[in-house]
C-alpha cells in the first residue's frame, strides 16, 4: 500500500467528523466571525472603529461592563463560600450518601435559571415572604429585590450547582490518607486542613471559580428581573441593541467585548491549569518544540502560582488554625451536616414556591397564595400561546436529542478512538460551544438567518440547540469510553465481527448507560434553553422558555406559577429518569467487575 | 477521665495494650489483645487480610476508638488522646507524602507541628534525609520521585521528629520484590542504628521474620502467638502458627504418657514419638504435631539409629530438585503426605515407590496445642 492511500484512508477514518464541523462552521463560526467582524464596519460597510470607538466613549458601556465584572466577581464568592463546605461533605460522604445528595445539588441545576428567577421573584418582591420575614424581624427598609441583593441572591443560587460540580472531583482525588498522617505528625484538625487539605482543593476552587465567572458574565435573565438599572449586564445591552434598536453593529462590538473577557480568563485558566482538566482528557504528546516550550514555562509559571497560594494558604493556616473559635476547632459531623443543610435547602426549597403560587385565585404572583383554584391551570391548557409553545419545546428537545446524539456519538466515537494530528485543536473547536458565550452564539446564528430569511422557524431552533446541545454528548461518551474496555472491541475483531456490527452488538450496548445520560443532557439543554429561543422564535412561534420570559417581563400572573410547574415537573421526571439509567449502569458495571 | 495523664511504673517499654477490643456492628475485628513493645524494638504484626493486624495498628495510631482496654504510649495513658497528641510516626503503604510540599517541607512538616524554626529545623531535617541517603532531592516534588525513593522519604519523615514509636502499615506492599528486599534491608539497619521502637504491619512472612525482634502472629481479631521469629518458626504453639508461617508437616497423634515436660505420643501407623512440650497434656489426649521438612529425615529402613523411636516408615512418592536444596514427598501408614527437604548433594539413593523411613529429633517435633475452633 502506497504511503499516499495510508495517508487518505486515514484521513477517511475521520470522515465520522465531518457532520459536526460543518454545523459548527457553518452555523457558529462563520457567523460568530461575521458578527464580530460587523464592529469593524461602519453603516456603508466599509472599515470603522467608529462603533468601538463609541463603546470607548460612552461611560454607559464602562459602567455596564464594570457592573458586569462587579456582579460576575461577587457571584463567584459567594459561590466558592458556599460550595466549599457542600463539596467537602460531599467528598467525605460515604457513596450512596454522596449520590444522593449529589442528585439535590444537579436538581435545581437543571430546572431552569427562568424557573428558579420566578420563584425568587415571589419570594424577594417587596411584598413577598423574605421580605415580610425581614420587616417582622425588626430591619428598617427591607428592600431584596430590583437591586444588586437580589441580583446576587438569584446569581449565586442559579450558579451553586456549577460550583460544587468543579469541586467535587478535585476533592475526591485527594488522599484520604494524608489528614490521618498530619494529624500523627502532630496536627491538629484546623491545621491539618488547612494546611493540607484547603491548599490540595484549591485547583478545584480554581475551576470552580473560572466557570461561575464565565457563566455569570454572560447573565441576562437575573439581572433583569430581580435587578434595577444600576445592575444592567453586558447581555441585556445586547438584546436592547438587538430587539429594541436593531442595531447589528453594536451588538457585534458586545459581543466581541463579551467574547473577549470570556476568552481572556478562560486563556488564563488554560495556561495555568490546562483546560484539558475541564474534559478529563490528558494532554496529548507530539506537539510542536515552541508550542511545548511555550506552555512548559507557562505551565510551571501556573504551577508556581499555585504552589505559591499553597504556601500563603499553608502558612495562613497557622495563623486561622489560632484564628478558629474553640467550638469550631473540631465541627462535629452534626455542625457540618447542619450547614450543609441550610445551604441545600437555599438550593433546593426556593424553586417549590412556584407550586402554590400556580393555584392562588389573585391575578398577582404572590405568597402566601389567596385561596385555592384550577383556573389558571384551566387558562394554560386553553391558551393556544402556552400550549403551543410547550408542544413546541418538548418536540423540538426531542428533536435535538436525537441530532446531537448522531452528531456527537460520531465525534466521540471518533475522537476517543482516532488519534491523528490535530485532535486537541479539534476537540477545542467541538467544545467551544461549551465555552463561547451562549449569547454570542444566539445573536450570532440570529444574524445569519435574518439574512437568510429562517429565523423563526423550528430549523433555526434545532440548529441552534444542537449546536450548543451536542458538545455535551462528546464529552459524555468521551467520559463513558475512558471506562471502556479496547479489548472488547479487539475481541470481537478476532471472533469475526465486521466493525459494523462489533459497533451494533458490543460497543454500543456496553456504552448504553453513558448513550442515555448523554442523550437526556441533550433534551434537557435545548428544553431549558432561553439564549437561542429569545432571538429564533417569534410570534406565535415560542419555546416555553421564551413564553415564560415575555409573560415575566410582560405581565407576571400565576399563569407563570402554571408554566414553572409544569417545566418544573417535566424536568424533574427526565433528571430521576437519567438517574435510574445511570445507577443500572453503575450495578452493571459493578456486577460485571464481580464477574471478571 | 482524669484530665491528668495517670503514671504507669514504667519498665522501659514504649507501648502497652491491654484487653483492647473493637467490634463493628456485630463482627469482631479485634477481641482481648494483650501486647507489649520494648524501646528499640521491631515487632512486627502478621496475619492474613481481616485479622485485625490494622485494627490494632489503628487503634494504637488513634484514629480508631477502641470499645475496650487500654492503649499505653510510654507512661502515658492513651487510649482517647487524638492522633495529634500522641507523639507516634507513621508510614503508609501509599506513602502519604504531601503531593503540594517538596520533600524537604514535607519531612519538615512534623517538626513545624511542633514549632522547631530556623537552623534547628533545617539540621534535623538535613539529618533525617541523609539517614535514608536522598539529601540531594530535598527540593523536588514527591511526583518526580520513584516509588522506592517517595517511601524513603516517608520513613524520614515519620523518624525526623524521634516519636516514641513508628508504626508501618504495609509501606513496601506496593513494591516490586527487589526494591522491596532492598528496602527492608534498609529500615532494619535504620532501626537498629538508631534504635527506633517499630510497629509494622505486614502479611508477609518472609518480611516478618527478617524485620522482626519479635512477631505478634494474628489471626481472626485475635493474637495467636507472640514471639521472636525462631520461636514462631521452630516452637509455634497452634496449628495455624505453624501453617501460616514456613512449611510444615502436621499431623495427629495420641498422648500415651506424660511426664516432667516430656510427651510420648502414638504416631502415624502406631509409631511412637518423643517429644518436648510445656502444654498440660494427659494421657488419651489426642494433639496435632509439627515437624518442619528440613528437620524431617528421610533414609532407608535399618539406616535410623533410634529403631522405634521417632521412625514412621513411609514409601517415596516425588522427589523434586530445587537447586539449593531437594524435596522429597512421602506417603505415611495411614496415608497422610509427609515433605522432607535436604540440602542438595546428599541424594537418598532411593527411587520413587521404594519404602523409606522417616525421622525426626525428639526437639524437631513439636506438640500442638489444639485451636479455639477444635481444629
Amino acid at each position: 500500500m502506497s504511503a499516499a492511500r495510508a495517508r487518505s484512508q486515514g484521513l477517511l477514518r475521520l470522515w465520522p467528523l465531518l457532520p459536526a464541523l460543518l454545523l459548527l462552521g457553518i452555523f457558529m463560526v462563520y457567523p460568530v466571525a461575521d458578527l464580530l467582524s460587523l464592529s469593524f464596519t461602519d453603516q456603508a460597510g466599509r472599515i470603522s472603529i467608529q462603533n468601538l470607538a463609541l463603546f470607548m466613549q460612552r461611560p454607559v458601556y464602562a459602567r455596564v461592563l464594570q457592573s458586569s465584572f462587579l456582579i460576575s466577581a461577587y457571584t463567584t464568592v459567594i459561590c466558592l463560600v458556599l460550595a466549599y463546605p457542600v463539596s467537602y461533605y460531599l467528598a467525605s460522604s460515604a457513596e450512596r450518601v454522596r449520590s444522593n445528595l449529589l442528585l439535590v445539588v444537579v436538581m435545581p441545576f437543571w430546572t431552569g435559571f427562568l424557573v428558579r428567577t420566578c420563584a425568587w421573584l415571589i419570594l424577594l418582591a417587596p411584598s413577598g415572604p423574605l421580605t415580610q420575614v425581614g420587616v417582622w424581624l425588626g430591619f428598617q427598609n427591607v428592600k431584596l429585590a430590583y437591586n444588586l441583593t437580589g441580583v446576587l441572591i438569584g446569581m449565586s443560587q442559579a450558579l451553586l450547582p456549577l460550583a460544587v460540580l468543579n469541586m467535587l472531583p478535585v476533592m475526591l482525588g485527594i488522599d484520604r490518607n494524608l489528614l490521618p498522617a498530619a494529624a500523627i505528625m502532630g496536627a491538629r484538625p484546623a491545621e491539618g486542613f488547612w494546611r493540607v487539605y484547603f491548599p490540595l482543593s484549591l485547583p478545584g476552587v480554581a475551576a470552580s471559580g473560572l466557570l461561575v465567572f464565565i457563566s455569570a458574565l454572560g447573565f441576562f435573565i437575573t439581572p433583569t428581573i430581580l435587578g434595577g438599572p444600576q445592575e444592567t449586564m453586558i447581555a441585556q445591552l445586547i438584546i436592547v441593541q438587538i430587539q429594541e434598536l436593531l442595531n447589528w453593529r453594536f451588538a457585534g462590538v458586545l459581543s466581541l467585548v463579551l467574547l473577549i473577557s470570556a476568552l481572556v480568563v478562560y486563556y488564563a485558566y488554560d495556561r495555568i491549569l490546562g483546560m484539558s482538566t475541564l474534559v478529563g482528557e490528558r494532554a496529548q504528546p507530539g506537539r510542536s518544540r515552541l508550542s511545548r516550550l511555550f506552555d512548559s514555562s507557562l505551565a510551571r509559571l501556573g504551577a508556581g502560582a499555585l504552589g505559591l497560594i499553597g504556601r500563603a494558604a499553608s502558612g495562613m493556616g497557622l495563623v486561622l488554625a489560632r484564628l478558629t473559635p474553640a467550638p469550631l476547632r473540631r465541627p462535629g459531623r452534626a455542625l457540618q451536616t447542619t450547614l450543609v443543610a441550610l445551604i441545600l435547602a437555599f438550593l433546593m426549597l426556593p424553586t417549590l414556591f412556584v407550586i402554590p403560587v400556580s393555584f392562588t385565585q389573585s391575578t398577582f404572583l404572590d405568597f402566601p397564595p389567596r385561596g385555592l383554584t384550577l383556573r389558571w391551570y384551566e387558562e394554560f391548557i386553553h391558551s393556544q400561546a402556552w400550549m403551543s409553545a410547550t408542544i413546541r419545546s418538548l418536540y423540538v428537545a426531542a428533536i435535538v436529542a436525537v441530532t446531537s446524539m448522531l452528531l456527537g456519538g460520531a465525534t466521540a466515537f471518533t475522537l476517543a478512538r482516532e488519534s491523528f494530528y490535530g485532535k486537541k485543536l479539534l476537540l477545542a473547536l467541538v467544545l467551544s460551544p461549551l465555552i463561547l458565550p451562549r449569547m454570542v452564539i444566539a445573536v450570532a446564528l440570529f444574524y445569519l438567518a435574518a439574512r437568510l430569511h429562517f429565523a423563526g422557524t423550528d430549523l433555526a431552533l434545532v440548529i441552534g440547540h444542537t449546536i450548543i446541545a451536542f458538545p455535551f454528548v462528546v464529552v459524555t461518551v468521551m467520559v463513558g469510553f475512558q471506562g471502556y474496555n479496547r479489548q472488547y472491541d479487539r475481541a470481537a475483531a478476532i471472533l469475526g465481527a465486521k466493525p459494523s456490527r462489533t459497533l451494533l452488538h458490543v460497543t454500543l450496548p456496553l456504552m448504553r448507560s453513558s448513550l442515555a445520560a448523554a442523550a437526556i443532557f441533550a433534551f434537557m439543554t435545548s428544553f431549558d434553553d432561553l439564549n437561542i429561543a429569545l432571538f429564533l422564535t417569534g410570534g406565535e412561534q415560542n419555546t416555553l422558555p421564551k413564553q415564560m420570559w415575555s409573560a415575566i417581563i410582560l405581565q407576571a400572573t400565576p399563569i407563570l406559577g402554571v408554566a414553572s410547574t409544569v417545566l418544573l415537573i417535566l424536568i424533574s421526571a427526565f433528571l430521576l429518569a437519567s438517574e435510574v439509567v445511570r445507577r443500572q449502569g453503575v450495578i452493571r458495571r459493578r456486577r460485571a467487575g464481580a464477574a471478571a | 477521665m482524669p484530665s491528668e495523664p495517670q503514671r504507669h511504673d514504667t519498665t522501659n517499654f514504649k507501648l502497652r495494650l491491654t484487653n483492647v477490643s473493637k467490634r463493628y456492628g456485630h463482627s469482631d475485628a479485634l477481641v482481648n489483645a494483650n501486647l507489649v513493645v520494648s524501646k528499640g524494638e521491631c515487632v512486627t504484626l502478621l496475619g492474613p487480610s481481616g485479622s485485625g493486624k490494622t485494627t490494632l495498628l489503628n487503634v494504637v495510631a488513634g484514629l480508631l476508638p477502641p470499645d475496650e482496654g487500654e492503649v499505653w504510649i510510654e507512661d502515658r495513658l492513651a487510649t482517647h488522646l487524638p492522633a495529634y497528641e500522641r507523639d507516634i510516626g507513621m508510614m503508609f503503604q501509599n506513602y502519604a507524602l504531601f503531593p503540594h510540599l517538596t520533600v524537604y517541607d514535607n519531612v519538615a512538616f512534623p517538626l513545624r507541628m511542633r514549632r522547631e524554626r530556623g537552623a534547628r529545623l533545617r539540621e534535623r531535617v538535613g539529618a533525617a534525609l541523609a539517614v535514608v541517603s536522598l539529601a540531594d532531592k530535598a527540593h523536588r516534588m514527591p511526583s518526580e520521585l520513584s516509588g522506592g525513593q517517595q517511601q524513603r522519604i516517608s520513613l524520614a519523615r515519620a523518624l525526623v521528629y524521634e516519636p516514641s514509636i513508628i508504626l508501618m502499615d504495609e509501606p513496601l506492599a506496593a513494591l516490586d520484590k527487589k526494591l522491596r528486599e532492598q528496602l527492608q534491608l534498609e529500615i532494619r539497619r535504620i532501626q537498629k542504628r538508631l534504635g527506633i521502637t517499630m510497629l509494622y504491619v505486614t502479611h508477609d512472612q518472609q518480611e516478618a521474620l527478617l524485620l522482626s525482634d519479635r512477631i505478634c502472629l494474628m489471626n481472626n481479631a485475635r493474637i495467636e502467638q507472640v514471639g521472636s521469629p525462631d520461636d514462631l518458626y521452630f516452637r509455634p504453639r497452634s496449628v495455624f502458627a505453624a501453617d501460616f508461617i514456613g512449611d510444615s508437616n502436621i499431623f495427629p497423634a495420641e498422648v500415651v504418657t506424660m511426664s516432667a515436660g516430656q510427651a510420648c505420643l502414638r504416631g502415624p501407623g502406631g509409631s511412637t514419638l518423643q517429644a518436648a512440650t510445656d502444654l498440660a497434656l494427659k494421657s488419651g489426649d489426642k494433639v496435632q504435631v509439627m515437624i518442619r521438612p528440613e528437620r524431617l529425615r528421610i533414609g532407608t529402613p535399618g539406616q535410623a539409629t533410634e529403631l522405634d523411636d521417632n521412625c514412621v516408615p513411609a514409601t517415596l512418592l516425588e522427589t523434586t530438585f530445587l537447586g539449593e536444596a531437594t524435596r522429597y514427598y512421602a506417603s505415611g501408614p495411614t496415608g497422610e503426605t509427609f515433605v522432607s527437604k535436604a540440602l542438595a548433594g546428599a541424594s537418598s539413593g532411593v527411587a520413587p515407590g521404594e519404602p523409606v523411613l522417616l525421622t525426626a529429633d525428639r526437639d524437631s517435633i513439636i506438640v500442638l496445642s489444639p485451636d479455639r475452633d477444635g481444629r
